[in-house]
C-alpha cells in the first residue's frame, strides 16, 4: 500500500499546485495560470485513476465500498467534472470552487481515514445491489455538489448585481439564468440517483430480512434529505420563487445531506468509518 | 538609419485640423509614392484614421528629415506648414517604435482598448507593402506591432469591458439572461438614448422590441427599425408581464412606472426576472422598485459607474500592457542589432570566397597537369577548409550583436576581418537601390503631381 500511498500523497501536492494556478487566475486573470492549472489537474486525475487501478488489481474489486473509497471516488468524479468545466467559457471561478471541494475531500479523507477494512463483509447475499447502492448515493452527491456550486455562485452574483457592485469577478461569473439552470440539472440528476440508492438499499435490507434497520436514524434522516430535494421541486413547479430562493432551497439541502453523509455515530450499520 | 514618425491626432489637433489632413484611400498609393520621393526617406507607411493622420518613415539621417516632411505634407495637402506646425508631433527611434506600438495596441485611442485601430495599422502597412514602400525595416516593425496588438486583445481584457452607457446595459443584461434571444425588450420613450441600448440588444439576439411613446407616430418610426410593435404608454404598462427588458426615457416630470404597477405584474412573471434601464433625468422608474424580489433596477448614475469602474479596470490593464511594449522594443532593437552585422557576414564571405577563387586559380595555373576531377576535389575540400573556419566566428558575432556590448563587437569583428571598406561598400549600394526605386518612379510621378491639382488630391468629402 506504500506504493498507493506515495501516489495518493503526490495526488495532493500536484492539486495544490493547481488550485494555486487557478487562484491567481480568479484574482487577477492570466490564462496560463488557467491552462497549467488545468494541466496539472490531467496529472491529478491520471494520479487519482492508477490510485484505482492499482486498488482494483489488489482487491480485485472496484473500491468504493468504504467511506474512504467513497470520498475519493467523490473527489475523483469532481476533478473530471471540473476537467470538463474547463471547456466552457467563463468557467474558472465554478472550477475553483469544484477544485477547493474536492482538495478539501481528498486531504481531510487521507489524514481521517484510511482504506479499511470491507463493511460489507456482513452483506454477502446483497453485495452486488450495495455496491450499486454506494454508486448512486456517490454520484447524488456529486450532482448536488455542481447544484450546491451554482446556486452559491447564483446568491453571490444576485447579491452583487442587487447592490449594484460591479467588478470584473461579475464577468467571470456565468450569467444568472445560466447558473439557475445548472443547479436545477445538478438537482434533477441528483434527486432520481439518491432516490435509486435509497430504493436499491431498502430492497437490501427486505432481501437480508433485517426490517429493524429501516428505522434505523441514518435511513431516515436521508429520506429527509430526500424530501427536501423534492420539496424543490414542488416549489420549482409553483414558478412562485425567485432565483434566490430556489439557489437558498438548494444549498439547504446539500449542507444537509453532507452533515447526513458524515454523521455516522447517527446509524447502527453505517459504520464505513474505514478506521 | 532611423524611424521617425510625424504625425497629429486627436490630441494634438481639433477635428476642423484633422479633417484637412486625411487621405482618401483612392489617393494612398499615389502618397506614398510621393513620400518616397522625399528627400532622405527609405520606407514609409501612412495610417490615417478619423483620429489620426500618422506617417511613419525610415530615414538615413534624422538631420533635417523633420522639415522634409513637413514639406511633403505642405505639398500634398496644399496648406502651408505654418498652419499646422504647431499640431505636430515628431518622434525618432526608440519613441517613434513605443509609439507605433502603444497605437497598435490602442493605448493611444481616444476610447482606451478600442480595437479598430489594429485593423487601420494593418491594412495602413498592407497599402504601403503593396506600394513598395516598406523593406526589410517596416515589414518587421509593423508585423511585431500588429502582432503585439493582436497579444493585447487575447492575453489582457483591455477590450473587454463596456465603455459606453448603452453597452454597459447590455454588460449587466448578459449577467442577468445571459443571451438575448427569446427576451422581450420594451422601451418607453422613444429618445436617442434608449434606441441606441435597444440597438444593442437587438444586435445581440433580443427577440421582440415593443416601442411606447405619448406620441403613437414617433414609437412607429422606431418600431420600424427594428421589426417592433408601437403601442401607447398606458398599453405598454399593461403588457409589463411579458417582458425581460424595460428601458425608460421619456422625459416625463413624474415616475412614469410605479411600485405597485411593478408588483401587479411580477405576479403574473412566473419568477422570471426584470431588468430595468432607467436612463431618463429625472429618473422615470420609481426607485423603490428596485427592492422587489427579481427586479434588477438600474439608472444612469449606476451605468455611469459601471462605465467609470470598466475605464478603470482597462487602464489597469494599460499598464500591463506597457511592460509588454517595452519587451517589445527591446526584441525590436535586438533584432535591428542582428541586421546590422548582416553586411559584415556578407563582406565575409564575400571576402573569403574570393580569396577562395584567387588561391586555386593560382594553384591550378602551378599545377596544370590536374585533371578536372582532380581541381573539383580539391576545390571542394579547400571550400570546405574555409566554411568551416568562418562557421564559429560567423555564429559567435550574430551571438555578440544581440548583447549589450553589440556595436563595439560588430566594430571589432569588422576591425579583425579587415571588412570596412566592403561592409561601407554595401551599406552605399542599399541606399542606392531602395532610392533607385523611387528615382525611376519619380518623373512619372512629378508629371502626375504637377498636373493634378491639389484640390483633385484632396479626399472627395472634403
Amino acid at each position: 500500500m506504500s506504493l498507493v500511498n506515495t501516489i495518493y500523497d503526490t495526488g495532493i501536492y500536484i492539486y495544490a499546485l493547481s488550485l494555486l494556478f487557478f487562484f491567481s487566475d480568479c484574482i487577477r486573470r492570466n490564462s496560463s495560470a488557467k491552462r497549467m492549472g488545468t494541466g496539472l489537474l490531467i496529472i491529478v486525475l491520471a494520479l487519482q485513476f492508477t490510485v484505482l487501478g492499482i486498488r482494483t488489481w489488489q482487491d480485485r474489486i472496484v473500491p468504493f465500498v468504504t467511506l474512504y473509497d467513497f470520498l475519493f471516488m467523490f473527489a475523483f468524479i469532481l476533478v473530471f467534472a471540473s476537467l470538463l468545466m474547463s471547456f466552457f467559457q467563463k468557467s474558472e471561478i465554478t472550477i475553483l470552487l469544484f477544485s477547493v471541494i474536492g482538495f478539501c475531500v481528498l486531504v481531510l479523507n487521507h489524514l481521517r481515514l484510511d482504506f479499511g477494512n470491507n463493511p460489507l463483509s456482513n452483506w454477502q447475499g446483497v453485495h452486488g445491489l450495495l455496491v450499486f447502492h454506494i454508486i448512486l448515493a456517490n454520484l447524488s452527491v456529486v450532482s448536488f455538489t455542481v447544484a450546491a456550486v451554482f446556486a452559491a455562485m447564483y446568491l453571490f452574483l444576485h447579491k452583487k448585481l442587487k447592490n449594484k457592485k460591479w467588478n470584473d469577478t461579475m464577468r467571470r461569473l456565468p450569467s444568472l439564468e445560466m447558473m439557475d439552470k445548472w443547479s436545477y440539472y445538478g438537482m434533477l440528476i441528483g434527486t432520481p440517483l439518491l432516490s435509486m440508492s435509497l430504493i436499491v438499499a431498502v430492497l437490501s435490507i427486505i432481501a437480508v430480512g433485517r426490517f429493524e434497520l429501516l428505522l434505523d436514524f441514518k435511513v431516515i434522516t436521508t429520506f429527509i434529505g430526500l424530501g427536501i430535494f423534492s420539496f424543490y421541486f414542488v416549489k420549482r413547479r409553483s414558478k412562485q420563487n425567485s432565483g434566490v430562493m430556489m439557489s437558498k432551497w438548494a444549498l439547504f439541502g446539500y449542507v444537509f445531506i453532507i452533515i447526513n453523509l458524515l454523521l455516522n455515530s447517527w446509524s447502527n450499520f453505517h459504520w464505513w468509518t474505514g478506521v | 538609419m532611423h524611424i521617425v514618425v510625424v504625425g497629429l491626432n486627436y490630441r494634438t489637433a481639433p477635428v476642423e485640423v484633422r479633417e484637412k489632413f486625411t487621405f482618401a484611400d483612392k489617393d494612398l498609393p499615389e502618397a506614398l509614392r510621393h513620400l518616397k520621393l522625399t528627400k532622405s526617406v527609405l520606407e514609409g507607411v501612412i495610417v490615417a484614421t478619423c483620429n489620426r493622420t500618422e506617417i511613419y518613415v525610415v530615414v538615413d539621417r534624422l538631420h533635417m528629415c523633420g522639415y522634409f516632411i513637413r514639406s511633403f505634407m505642405e505639398q500634398w495637402f496644399g496648406i502651408s506648414r505654418e498652419e499646422f506646425t504647431s499640431h505636430l508631433y515628431i518622434y525618432e527611434d526608440e519613441q517613434a517604435i513605443s509609439h507605433l506600438f502603444r497605437v497598435t495596441c490602442s493605448l493611444d485611442s481616444m476610447v482606451l482598448g478600442e480595437t479598430q485601430i489594429l485593423g487601420q495599422v494593418r491594412s495602413a502597412f498592407l497599402q504601403s507593402q503593396e506600394n513598395n514602400a516598406t523593406g526589410v525595416w517596416f515589414n518587421m516593425l509593423f508585423k511585431q506591432a500588429v502582432t503585439l496588438g493582436k497579444r493585447v486583445h487575447s492575453e489582457t481584457t483591455i477590450g473587454e469591458s463596456a465603455v459606453s452607457i448603452s453597452y454597459a446595459a447590455v454588460e449587466l443584461g448578459k449577467r442577468i439572461f445571459g443571451m438575448f434571444t427569446d427576451k422581450k425588450v420594451l422601451i418607453l420613450g422613444a429618445g436617442k438614448m434608449s434606441e441606441l441600448t435597444v440597438k444593442h440588444l437587438y444586435a445581440n439576439g433580443a427577440d421582440e422590441v415593443i416601442v411606447a411613446n405619448r406620441t403613437l407616430s414617433r414609437a412607429e418610426e422606431l418600431a420600424l427599425k427594428f421589426n417592433g410593435t408601437p403601442c401607447t404608454l398606458e398599453t405598454a404598462i399593461n403588457r409589463l408581464d411579458e417582458v425581460d427588458i424595460l428601458i425608460s426615457s421619456t422625459g416625463a416630470k413624474e415616475y412614469v412606472l410605479t411600485s405597485s404597477q411593478v408588483k401587479e405584474s411580477m405576479k403574473n412573471r412566473q419568477s422570471r426576472p426584470l431588468f430595468i434601464i432607467d436612463i431618463a433625468v429625472p429618473r422615470d422608474i420609481d426607485p423603490v422598485i428596485g427592492d422587489l424580489h427579481n427586479v434588477f433596477l438600474y439608472d444612469i448614475d449606476d451605468l455611469e459607474g459601471i462605465v467609470e469602474s470598466n475605464l478603470e479596470m482597462r487602464r489597469g490593464e494599460a499598464v500591463k500592457i506597457e511592460v509588454m511594449i517595452k519587451e517589445e522594443i527591446i526584441a525590436f532593437n535586438q533584432w535591428l542589432k542582428t541586421l546590422g552585422v548582416r553586411p559584415a557576414i556578407r563582406a565575409l564571405q564575400e571576402k573569403s570566397n574570393s580569396i577562395h577563387e584567387d588561391t586555386m586559380e593560382s594553384l591550378f595555373n602551378k599545377l596544370p597537369e590536374l585533371d578536372d576531377h582532380q581541381r573539383k576535389v580539391i576545390r571542394r575540400l579547400t571550400k570546405s577548409i574555409v566554411n568551416q573556419m568562418m562557421h564559429d566566428p560567423i555564429n559567435r558575432i550574430k551571438e555578440m550583436t544581440g548583447e549589450k556590448q553589440g556595436n563595439d563587437a560588430l566594430d571589432f569583428f569588422t576591425q579583425i576581418f579587415a571588412l570596412e571598406e566592403q561592409v561601407n561598400e554595401q551599406d552605399k549600394d542599399q541606399v542606392v537601390a531602395s532610392k533607385k526605386t523611387a528615382v525611376t518612379a519619380s518623373s512619372k510621378s512629378s508629371e502626375i503631381m504637377s498636373s493634378l491639382s491639389k484640390a483633385s488630391l484632396m479626399p472627395a468629402s472634403l
